[in-house]
């Protein structure tokens, strides 16, 4: 005699190996990455583990005869699984100049008395405590000629020990990637900023941040593009306090890297 | 062979609550001559059965026999209704009977070919349902929670607000009827629902068809769909392994520690007494959910009243789950997770010595002493039962999978709600002048207050909103948000009266208001 199926603990399970397996699958291929910081990479693994093992308690549950029903509560872990599956990219650089996410990691890093967040999340504060330690601890090299070439993947570092340490960087030659950033209320003509969408937590607070350029033609380039550029930093007034500013000297189309959003750390 | 099955509805009720007077007034209504009904009774009613007037069978069994052999009882079921082909079958249940009993009876073994429990109805009387539920253990609850209807005896009654509101505290959205109304009781039991797992697979696929309608026909240029899906699902992957976290470990409190050992090992002195239940709110890591049944149980175990409140606002805030999940939404900055402590510690407190100074005169709690949080867990086959480690270890998956859902909705409400005011809103609410910071702070208290979040997740959407609000104000978010919102104060108001949780409500925005106001902005130093 075949038994009769329980509906709602078979929902339940296929509901909790669902999104079991999507933390699963998100932690392992890293494309976590583009919602939360490396840091949650432990966490996931520990969700999606918990969640199997809900869902083996739930076997017993399967043929067990149940009158009442309830299945509204599903929609928890339901609808997570169907908003990551229905395509969607990653937070474009359009929608941060647009306004629709917040200017403040540039405002920080620019100018940190305009920041909404607390000080100490400023990354020149944060850095002073380190100091020294920065170039140390992502092991940041300047090529042969005392030149400075950012790569992708130390771009947060050397933002921050340029800013910190900036009167040893005067002078000193940058090639730097990143998008086309001009905030038109806040910046003159002739400014711009090869910026990159820095993440401290998650999405919800993106923010665009990299160092002011100056370049006759910046009102030319297309914002979101994304640009190598190279130039002399000089430390010199902008809106009041002393900041590194990149004198351009050249300025190349370039290719998105993989990982397109920064952490800071 | 397929034949229709038989029909069965049930009419659950505690003694005396009118089972009987009801089922003889439903099947008065009925052309019955053609109808062989069975009746089959859990309890000695004290109203004979009107069976005389029509074709009807009775069985009667007592709870003994019920508790001894219920497999007899099928036998007997099935073999009446197969000698006399009956056409419908009412049951009449104990009142201290659980329903999974009666499940295993009709949906197991034999009957389960053979019957099908079409409608379930729950009758009660308003006047005594809150001292019943109070005194009568887990059958009770779970009868009501199963029902798919609920009869109100008495519903001019000075108790009816009360009693629909347990009612629905136990089975929310139940359709709920006045005894009188018999048209309206028949017409609901002759109604055919959908069940509910197809609703929610029907409405999952209406849903996507609307998403690719929209997607196609509705321009949707004033809004970033796309951000909005980002920062959604951002909150969710950082909030839900510190909700997990979270159930998890006050679940494991519930479960595994006796709320008797943390009544006898708590000082009754004041001083002594609010300072344990600060180091105990940080030992007993529950969440904003949990604390209020451990409050309840420590007022009534005679703890004065401070010190339990103490410890209800401390609890949620000071938690290590908390100063973890806060650790991590604010970039490792151990500042704010200090100043989130220190102020919740720092209002606990002066709520505490608010209530010394001001002692309510009144009774406390509510007269029933039904204690609502036992509900929301549903696990009726409570503690009592679980004896073995393996019948714990279920019981514990059992609850902190209910807890991680009751709770976890609004975790997705909230989110929803960040989400879109970071992609719309973010610009338009710039408030950082002194009138704005306080205006701000108040606003941030009152979200706080009706997005009901779980304090061992709330941090991540604190940190979304720090873009638009000042640090100062998200501080009032952190610190009032776990001590009360929504969610606490239906929970309160199903134990106290409500004099008392109007005061805690107001004494804690109070509270927390000045000491947020007075404190945030120096000791963040912004």
């Amino acid at each position: 005699m075949v038994k009769k199926l329980n509906p709602q603990a078979v929902l339940e399970l296929i509901c909790l190996l669902l999104f079991s397996a999507m933390m699963f699958h998100l932690a392992f291929s890293g494309k976590y990455l583009s919602y939360v910081t490396p840091r949650m990479l432990p966490y996931l693994y520990f969700t999606s583990t918990a969640m199997l093992i809900w869902a083996t308690f739930k076997l017993p549950m399967l043929f067990r005869p149940q009158y009442k029903l309830r299945a509204s509560h599903c929609l928890l872990l339901i609808i997570p699984v169907i908003l990551l599956l229905l395509p969607h990219g990653t937070v474009s650089a359009a929608d941060v100049s647009n306004g629709l996410v917040s200017d403040v990691g540039l405002s920080q890093s620019t100018n940190s008395t305009e920041s909404a967040t607390s000080a100490e999340e400023n990354p020149q504060n944060s850095a002073n405590q380190y100091d020294d330690s920065i170039i140390e601890q992502f092991g940041l090299e300047k090529n042969a000629d005392g030149s400075i070439a950012v790569s992708d993947e130390l771009f947060y570092p050397w933002l921050s020990e340029i800013y910190t340490n900036k009167d040893s960087y005067d002078g000193t030659t940058i090639t730097i990637k990143g998008f086309v950033f001009r905030d038109s209320a806040t910046m003159a003509e002739n400014e711009f900023v090869p910026a990159r969408l820095l993440m401290y937590c998650c999405t919800a607070d993106l923010a665009p941040c990299g160092i002011v350029c100056e370049y006759d033609g910046a009102s030319s380039l297309e914002a979101d593009s994304w640009m190598t550029v190279t130039g002399v930093i000089h430390v010199v007034e902008h809106q009041g306090e002393m900041q590194p500013i990149v004198t351009i000297t050249s300025v190349s189309p370039a290719v998105k890297p993989n990982d397109e959003y920064v952490y800071p750390w | 062979m397929i034949y229709l099955r038989v029909p069965v509805y049930v009419v659950t009720g505690f003694l005396g609550s009118g089972k009987t007077t009801l089922i003889n007034k439903l099947l008065d209504k009925r052309p019955l001559e053609t109808t062989r009904l069975l009746l089959v009774q859990f309890e000695a009613g004290e109203k004979d059965f009107d069976g005389n007037e029509y074709v009807c069978q009775v069985l009667s069994f007592s709870k003994k026999e019920l508790d001894a052999n219920p497999k007899d009882i099928s036998k007997k079921i099935a073999r009446c209704a197969d000698e006399l082909s009956i056409d419908e079958i009412w049951v009449e249940w104990n009142g201290m009977a659980v329903f999974s009993e009666l499940q295993s009876i009709f949906l197991e073994r034999l009957l389960r070919h053979k019957c099908k429990i079409e409608k379930v109805v729950h009758i009660a009387d308003t006047d005594t349902l809150d001292t019943l539920l109070g005194k009568t253990g887990a059958a009770l609850p779970e009868q009501i929670s199963v029902a798919d209807l609920v009869v109100l005896r008495h519903v001019s009654g000075a108790q009816v607000k009360n009693a629909v509101r347990l009612v629905n505290s136990l089975n929310r959205g139940v359709k709920i009827a006045d005894a009188e109304e018999s048209s309206l009781i028949i017409k609901t039991l002759a109604h055919r629902d959908l069940s509910p797992v197809s609703t929610l697979c029907l409405s999952i696929v209406y849903a996507l068809a609307l998403v690719w309608f929209c997607s196609r026909y509705v321009d949707f240029s004033f809004i970033s769909l796309n951000t909005l899906v980002n920062v959604f699902l951002g909150i969710i992957l950082q909030a839900v392994p510190f909700l997990l976290l979270g159930v998890l470990i006050s679940s494991a409190i519930q479960i595994f520690v006796s709320s008797r050992t943390i009544e006898r090992r708590f000082p009754k002195k004041l001083g002594l007494g609010m300072l344990t239940a600060i180091l105990m709110g940080f030992c007993l890591p529950v969440c904003d959910c949990a604390s209020v049944p451990i409050f309840r149980s420590l007022v009534k175990k005679g703890i004065p009243v401070p010190v339990a409140v103490t410890f209800l606002t401390a609890a949620p805030v000071i938690n290590p789950v908390v100063m973890l999940s806060t650790y991590y939404a604010f970039n490792g900055s151990l500042r704010v997770v200090a100043v989130r402590v220190g102020l919740g510690i720092m209002a606990a407190l002066f709520i505490g010595l608010f209530f010394s100074a001001w002692p309510s005169k009144n009774e406390l709690l509510s007269s029933g002493g039904f204690d609502g949080a036992m509900c929301s867990c549903g696990c009726y086959t409570g503690l009592s039962e679980a004896n073995g480690l393996k019948d714990k270890l279920r019981l514990y998956a059992r609850h902190a999978e209910t807890e991680f859902f009751s709770v976890g909705k609004f975790l997705l409400i909230g989110a929803f709600i960040s989400a879109l005011f970071q992609t719309i809103g973010t610009k338009t609410l710039f408030l950082q002048t002194t009138s704005g910071y306080a205006l701000s702070l108040l606003l941030m208290m009152v979200l706080a207050f009706l997005l009901s979040l779980c304090s061992s997740s709330d941090a991540v959407i604190a940190r979304s909103f720090s873009s638009v609000f000042p640090t100062g104000a998200v501080m009032g978010f952190l610190v009032f948000g776990p001590m009360m919102d929504i969610k606490n104060l239906l929970m309160l108001s199903g134990g106290f009266s409500k004099k008392f949780v109007l005061k805690l409500l107001l004494a804690v925005f109070l509270i927390c208001y000045l000491v947020v106001i007075a404190f945030a902005r120096p000791f963040l130093g912004v």
